[in-house]
């Protein structure tokens, strides 16, 4: 088909302002799917994204649709991943397409993420549908929305399309405004071959299949291609186009998107950003704006029964197939034993992992406190970069040390600017501007060290704003800062498990708290059980638990030992479910307590 | 081994019968009567499906009556299920007899039958002092029924009686425990048991705490409850000779309790009765009427069973034996596992000798005092895999 009648393009919104279910109506309405015959929301594919509602994988789905002008048309959604820790695939997303559907929910309105993501669309140059969702809500102030909207991108208030995902108000209207609004690709269909990798996933049968859009030139099934960021050479075994799904086709010309599947085994070989181009006939350039995606957050991973350390190898070997963010590397912890250092995107990345680790391979884990990288200057002139507090040389070494910062975006009503303003200042906050996006919304930006980002930081946020500010945030810069690290000893004996690298100026609140709240979580046991925080040899804070006096059930008569026993031998599973530190049995939420302790303050 | 600690193999009976259901209590009972005409000549039944090899081979030398409320029991049952025991094994001569009985169903002359017919020792429900903890309890006698019951029992002729008692009850003070303390000292039985109270799953305490409608006990005030009860019992003369079995001496010791505790063989009756015969555990049917249903129909009562591998049976040799005064006997144990206890729990012992939780004594490992009061926490620590 004539590049004319291609139109490529993503939908730009806010977790809960509908993308799924418009995109599925869009597929409805275009016959790409039979009604309701597939599961709600099809293209969040994955279980963890259904149940959390967000995206976590870009996907790609190709529609027919005979336009009202009675030409046929290819419409190619690609849809893009629905947090920040995602932002590098959301940016190659967006450079694959030549227009954006901005989604914002009449309720909900404008949202930080929303503004981020659409920003980056206009970077590339999109062409913008800006439509407002759930019109047909009680709550829906569709008057606000337009003028947030309008101030946003300066269109006309007329350009915005009312529409219900729910009813089906306004999705024909959405599919013609797509044929008008959004440019058909200008690729050269005779130049060199250049395809964006947008995304790229992992199956078992086929190894890593990469997700394309062809920006010039033209892909054919059984050409030698070459990926420009390795300069490895594949064959292309099999070119298709993605609909419900994979359809194998001969050849992707200028301004079409597919997959691709060559021999490459991981991911890894196909990182999303990435251009192919053909190695008889290469490119002389890729495509702009790709980037190596560096692991922010870090945590130690271990398997609660040791035995399991080879099972736990295997898996994350398998997730980091499908997972090329995701770098894991053996360590050993003193309380802990064999596990691996694990790198995510962020903490929302962290968590899908560990899930996928408990539920998709059944294994049981203890995840260490997350925390960033920190650039550590030696007195000697040498810069270490430290992703585990517990490799942190001894404080006389150090000269200075250097923490990331992130610039974040807070939209919220004004009457939580002040609440707003004590959260940045208890995170350690640089505050550098405001702006008013209407009477109703303010546009807050902060340089947050990214440290104090992954403890409850979004937890915050939404009680002291009751839920109406949403944040976005990027990488912005190395900063130094006074930070210590403090340990935690049980017992006598250091938990490496449970250092932390904290603020000079928090280091005592934190250990106190941090005892506290590990008095709570390690339940009484046979002998005392000393908890101290100590920063170098100097001991800051000390909670006990008493040893246990009395645990024992009266009864053993009547002859029924079974039961009896079946209930002993439930506790020994339950103490399975414990890491032996010493002669102490400590809960697997201990790990954590540094997350959950916040609000803990009796 | 200590005195009435034979080694012989015990039989119980359960009689599911009950006038009122306390609310406390798990075990297997009914109020209602009507399957009551079935039940005695099926129970016989049950009992001579047993008269064979290898029940039939060694003398039996206790036989308990449990339940639900066996005092219920007129003497023409009681003596046609004598009988039948009788016919069926092996009774040894110095057997001891025990009957569950509740005060207020039981009066001199049915007290002066049982004796005749047999029954050498009484377990008397008492369960407290108290007439508002009776109350509480949903028991149906007075505190000075108990009383006037466990004295007719005295002039009926048992010179083995037991007391049960339950502390830790919803609104209980240290106070009013200590006085039935002192009231159960004055009787001075031969036997007392102290239980906990524990809120079992299924009954009306568990659903009422559930229901915010009683409050259970702190752990705090449980602990000195059960530290004062062994303070004053010891006090007393009385030996602590299960965690919560108390004897006035070593010939008192509940001779077919104590069969449950270290592996000696027995056969249980009726609905919900336990078995042991090495190496198999089972169980029967909890329903009467379902009980005499397959009794008639010639089916088994039996509804679960299991099979003890080793590991089973160790973990339960010294789960049962920590929580026995005398606990577990190292020769016995090694040659019934071919390996030492103390090597195989080198570690446990140590950790537990030092904080002064156990000791190795007389061929024994046994808990202290303080091991006891936390011997759920200790259990655990000894089970492989």
């Amino acid at each position: 088909m004539n590049q004319e009648n291609i139109r490529n393009f993503c939908i730009i919104a806010h977790i809960d302002h509908g993308k799924s279910t418009l995109a599925d109506r869009l597929l409805e309405e275009t016959h790409t799917i039979a009604h309701r015959d597939l599961k709600e929301q099809i293209l969040d594919s994955m279980d963890l994204e259904r149940e959390r509602g967000i995206t976590i994988k870009s996907h790609a789905i190709r529609m027919t649709y005979k336009g009202d002008d009675k030409k046929d048309y290819i419409f190619n959604l690609i849809d893009t991943p629905g947090h920040v820790d995602f932002s590098y695939e959301v940016s190659r997303s967006l450079a694959a397409c030549e227009g954006a559907l901005l989604i914002v929910d009449a309720a909900q309105g404008v949202e930080a993420q929303t503004i981020s993501n659409l920003f980056l669309a206009i970077e590339n140059d999109l062409a913008i549908i800006p439509v407002i969702n759930k019109v047909d809500l009680p709550s829906a102030e569709v008057d606000n929305v337009k003028r947030q909207i309008v101030e946003l991108i300066g269109c006309d208030e007329s350009e915005i399309l009312p529409a219900s995902a729910k009813t089906g108000l306004g999705i024909h209207d959405i599919l013609e405004r797509i044929i008008t609004e959004i440019p058909a690709p200008k690729g050269d269909k005779d130049g060199k071959l250049q395809a964006l990798i947008f995304d790229s996933i992992f199956d078992s049968y086929r190894g890593a299949i990469a997700f394309v859009r062809v920006f010039n030139g033209v892909l054919r099934k059984g050409d030698l291609v070459r990926f420009m960021s390795t300069l490895q050479d594949y064959s292309a075994d099999e070119i298709g186009i993605l609909r419900i799904s994979r359809e194998p086709v001969k050849e992707l010309q200028a301004g079409e998107v597919g997959y691709l599947i060559t021999g490459a085994k991981n991911v890894r070989d196909t990182k999303v950003g990435d251009t192919v181009t053909l190695t008889r006939d290469p490119a002389s350039e890729a495509l702009p704006g790709y980037k190596e995606v560096k692991p922010m957050v870090f945590s130690g991973i271990y398997p609660i029964i040791s035995e399991d350390f080879e099972n736990l190898r295997d898996a994350l070997e398998k997730l980091s197939l499908n997972d090329s963010a995701l770098v894991y590397v053996p360590e050993t912890s003193k309380a802990l034993g064999f596990g691996f250092r694990c790198g995510f995107l962020g903490l929302l990345h962290m968590e899908i992992v560990q899930e996928r680790l408990e539920r998709e391979y059944n294994l049981s884990i203890i995840n260490t406190v997350p925390n960033v990288v920190y650039r550590v200057h030696l007195t000697n002139g040498e810069v270490r970069e430290i992703d585990n507090p517990a490799d942190l040389p001894n404080a006389g070494v150090i000269s200075k040390i250097e923490e990331p910062y992130i610039r974040a975006q807070i939209i919220t009503p004004p009457e939580y600017i002040g609440n707003i303003m004590r959260l940045s200042t208890e995170k350690r906050a640089i505050y550098v501007n405001q702006a008013y996006l209407d009477t109703n919304r303010a546009d807050m930006t902060f340089l947050f060290p990214l440290a104090e980002v992954i403890f409850d930081f979004y937890d915050k946020l939404k009680s002291y704003t009751r839920g109406y500010a949403s944040l976005d945030y990027d990488f912005d810069e190395y900063r130094e800062s006074k930070l210590v690290k403090l340990d935690i000893l049980i017992n006598g004996e250091p938990l490496d498990a449970l250092s932390t690298i904290v603020h000079n100026d928090k280091s005592y609140e934190w250990g106190r708290k941090l005892t506290r709240h590990l008095k709570k979580l390690i339940p009484q046991q046979m002998f005392e059980v000393a908890i101290q925080a100590a920063i170098g040899s100097k001991i800051i804070a000390r909670q006990t638990v008493k040893a246990l006096r009395k645990n024992v059930l009266a009864k053993c008569y009547g002859g029924d030992i079974s039961r009896k026993r079946k209930l002993l031998e439930k506790q020994k599973e339950g103490k399975k479910r414990m890491k032996q530190i010493g002669r102490v049995e400590i809960p697997q939420e201990a790990f954590l307590a540094v997350l959950s302790m916040d609000g803990d303050n009796d | 081994m200590a005195k009435n600690i034979t080694g012989r193999p015990g039989l119980y009976v359960h009689i599911p019968y009950c006038d009122t259901k306390c609310a406390y209590c798990d075990f297997y009972s009914i109020t209602r009567q009507d399957s009551r005409a079935g039940f005695i000549p099926a129970l016989i039944r049950e009992i001579q499906s047993y008269g064979r090899e290898p029940y039939t081979t060694r003398p039996f030398d206790t036989i308990y009556f449990g339940g639900g409320t066996p005092s219920l029991l007129s003497p023409g049952e009681l003596e046609q299920i004598l009988e039948a025991l009788h016919q069926t094994f092996p009774i040894h001569s110095g057997c001891e007899i025990t009957l569950e009985a509740n005060p207020g169903t039981i009066g001199p002359e049915k007290l002066k039958a049982f004796k005749s017919l047999g029954v050498n020792r009484l377990s008397m429900g008492v369960q407290s002092f108290d007439d508002t903890d009776l109350k509480a309890l949903g028991r149906i006698h007075s505190a000075r029924q108990a009383v006037q019951s466990f004295s007719e029992a005295r002039q009926a002729g048992f010179d083995n009686i037991s007391l049960d008692l339950i502390f830790a009850l919803p609104g209980q003070t240290l106070g009013r425990w200590e006085l039935n303390l002192q009231r159960i000292r004055a009787l001075a039985p031969e036997h007392i048991s102290a239980y906990n109270l524990i809120y079992e799953e299924g009954t009306l305490f568990h659903r009422w705490r559930e229901e915010g409608k009683i409050k259970p006990a702190p752990d705090i005030l449980e602990q000195k409850l059960y530290e004062t009860t062994i303070g004053a019992l010891e006090k007393a003369g009385y030996i602590l000779y299960e965690v919560s079995n108390f004897s006035r001496g070593e010939q008192y010791y509940s001779r077919h309790n104590s069969k449950y505790w270290d592996h000696t063989p027995y056969l249980g009756f009726g609905p919900s009765a336990h078995s042991y015969w090495p190496e198999q555990r089972w169980s029967n049917i909890r329903s009467a009427t379902g009980y005499n249903r397959q009794i008639e129909a010639g089916e088994s009562v039996v509804r679960f069973k299991e099979q003890l591998d080793d590991e089973t049976r160790m973990f339960e040799t010294v789960m049962l034996g920590l929580r026995t005064r005398a606990g577990i006997d190292l020769k016995r144990f090694t040659g019934r596992f071919h390996s030492g206890f103390d090597t195989l729990f080198r570690h446990q012992t140590e950790e537990l000798i030092r904080g002064g939780f156990a000791r190795f004594e007389d061929d024994h490992f046994r808990l202290t005092a303080k091991g006891l009061m936390i011997c759920d926490e200790i259990i655990p620590h000894f089970h492989h895999g």
